[in-house]
């Protein structure tokens, strides 16, 4: 029979995971690059937004 | 040194003609990496603490207003502004801009959860609204030192100043908006700004008063003008500083006008002015000029140690964003100069080498470009010691006398941003450099050439003439503080590169530096 993991040990390796993923998403500057495409996409909004004339 | 000869990168690899963000983030060592990178989760762990419990107003914000957007890229700020330092130059910049990135997200979560214009029927937010004062900038926030129970925002500083330091491109959208009202095109671009922000109607809603006040330029006589139009609906307060502030009887009309303000406050909101709350503040304004003047004394010497944005920077939003009100700043500055300290003598005892070149930055800096002076460094090894930004008052208030209190409470609002020196006139502006270029030994300035500006342009000569009297290299930077459209980012370096290579006949230090694009670049 399989001997079962210990839950901390799943825990532990779930954390380490989450730390390289992060790590590598830090240096390849992930994070800002997925904030590019976010601000790319609010700024065509607010330039497509027709209220802001009628407030004017 | 971040520049490799053998593969020749350095710095100027990380920007990319059609890219906001950078391609990558260093790799500066182990210990430096992984200490940036513990930093990094920080900020986005106290961010997601902070603003990800609203998520749903955080959305409402970002759909509008523009000006919330530019808010995303709070983590490019840090990395613009450590980009190639190592040890504790590294450490100084992460405690002092985190400290600025605290205060400014709790000052946008107070934004979200106040804001009329985004929570129109909340009887939570009214009833906060009922408790908050609107402030413009370069107004005496100060004086909320003796309303404990009140809370105060400064609506201009968040929608217009920070964002445009935040991401250059920020506030050319507000600028187009006035100007296509009718705006003359070379009124500063702040009040421009300020007033296009207007305009589109992007000021949040989130007091029962706005209190404004005079500044002695053109630009801001017409923000102030269009905000109290903006704002009819809401009782307004104009506090008047007097025009010149070197002499001492200026004082009784300054704090007269300071009483109206406070007596303002307390008939529209029904509380009254508490002395035990004012000594508090008092007293931690006190403790964060301390530190700061230990600051200077330190890069005074020839081992210069919190420089460049990280000195001013943090002072700026401390003094004139929290009021020098908020206990997380002052945290930092205590840790910053306990640390400093530390360095320094360390540095003394190793005999450590001194910067190639020290400088001054004087004027009125670049919004878009806040790390101009991390360029200089980088590239020609030119270390700024101190900058104009930071030399907001610093004198005591005094403790326990209530009349000199007020008088000392009148003299923060005089000396602070502005103020003091570009509208000061120019015993505060001229005069006052020559002595601040003999107290830090320095015979460099950044002398920032703002080219919208009529005050300081109006003395353009006298500087140039005075410089060249004392031997001093006055490299004049231009720029329109909010505006990279009018003098790029890459313009404002090649008049320094040009200084560097025909006068001073240097190489530089790392050669991506020397021309790259970052039109786009937050």
């Amino acid at each position: 029979m399989k001997k079962k993991m210990a839950w901390y040990w799943i825990v532990l390796i779930v954390l380490a995971a989450l730390y390289v993923l992060a790590f590598i998403a830090y240096m390849c500057n992930a994070d800002m690059k997925l904030v590019e495409s976010l601000y790319k996409s609010l700024m065509k909004y607010h330039n497509n937004r027709t209220d802001i004339e009628e407030r004017i | 040194m971040a520049y490799n000869p053998k593969t020749g990168k350095g710095l100027g690899s990380f920007y990319k003609a059609d890219r906001y963000s950078f391609t990558s983030r260093e790799w500066r060592g182990f210990k430096d990496t992984f200490y940036d990178f513990h930093r990094w989760l920080y900020l986005y762990g106290f961010m997601a603490a902070k603003l990800g419990c609203h998520p749903i107003l955080m959305v409402k914000g970002m759909l509008r207003y523009r000006w919330m957007v530019s808010y995303l890229t709070a983590a490019n700020v840090m990395d613009k502004h450590t980009m190639g330092l190592r040890g504790k130059e590294l450490r100084y910049a992460q405690n002092q801009f985190f400290s600025v990135l605290h205060n400014s997200v709790i000052g946008v979560r107070d934004i979200i959860l106040r804001d009329k214009n985004l929570r129109p029927n909340s009887r939570r937010a009214q009833k906060l609204r009922e408790k908050t004062v609107m402030f413009d900038e370069m107004t005496p926030h100060h004086v909320m030192f003796g309303f404990p129970t009140l809370k105060f925002i400064d609506i201009a500083m968040f929608t217009i100043g920070l964002p445009s330091e935040v991401d250059q491109n920020h506030t050319t959208y507000y600028i187009d908006a006035i100007e296509k009202y009718g705006l003359a095109p070379d009124v500063c671009p702040e009040p421009a700004s300020e007033c296009g922000c207007a305009i589109v109607d992007d000021y949040p809603r989130v007091g029962k008063c706005y209190v404004t006040g005079s500044m002695p330029c053109d630009g801001s006589v017409e923000q102030t003008a269009l905000m109290t139009r903006h704002f009819s609906d809401l009782p307004i307060f104009q506090i008047t500083v007097p025009q010149r502030i070197n002499e001492p009887e200026i004082q009784r009309y300054a704090v007269k006008n300071m009483k109206k303000c406070i007596a303002f406050i307390e008939e529209n909101y029904g509380v009254k002015w508490d002395w035990d709350a004012f000594w508090e503040n008092a007293k931690m304004y006190n403790e964060s000029s301390e530190c700061m003047v230990q600051k200077w004394e330190v890069n005074a010497t020839d081992h210069p140690q919190v420089c460049g944005a990280a000195l001013a920077l943090q002072r700026e939003y401390e003094f004139m964003a929290a009021a020098c009100m908020d206990k997380y700043m002052l945290k930092t500055d205590r840790r910053v100069t306990k640390m400093m300290l530390r360095e320094y003598e360390r540095d003394v005892k190793n005999n450590a080498p001194s910067p190639k070149y020290r400088c001054l930055v004087w004027a009125c800096p670049a919004h878009y470009y806040t790390n101009f002076t991390y360029w200089t460094q980088h590239c020609w090894g030119v270390t700024c010691v101190n900058d104009m930004e930071c030399m907001l008052s610093y004198l005591p208030i005094s403790i326990g006398d209530k009349e000199q209190a007020m008088v000392d409470l009148c003299r923060l609002y005089e000396r602070m941003m502005m103020r003091s020196h570009t509208n000061g006139g120019y015993v505060n502006i001229l005069d006052e450099l020559w002595k601040m270029c003999e107290r830090f030994n320095c015979n460099i300035v950044i002398m920032y050439d703002h080219v919208s500006c009529k005050n300081v342009g109006g003395l353009h000569g006298l500087f140039e003439d005075q410089a060249r009297e004392r031997g001093i290299h006055l490299i004049w930077i231009p720029h329109d503080v909010m505006d990279p459209r009018t003098v790029s980012r890459r313009e404002m370096r090649e008049a320094f590169n040009k200084y560097m290579t025909t006068v001073f006949r240097e190489e530089p230090l790392d050669p991506t530096l020397l021309d790259y694009e970052d039109n786009l670049s937050w």
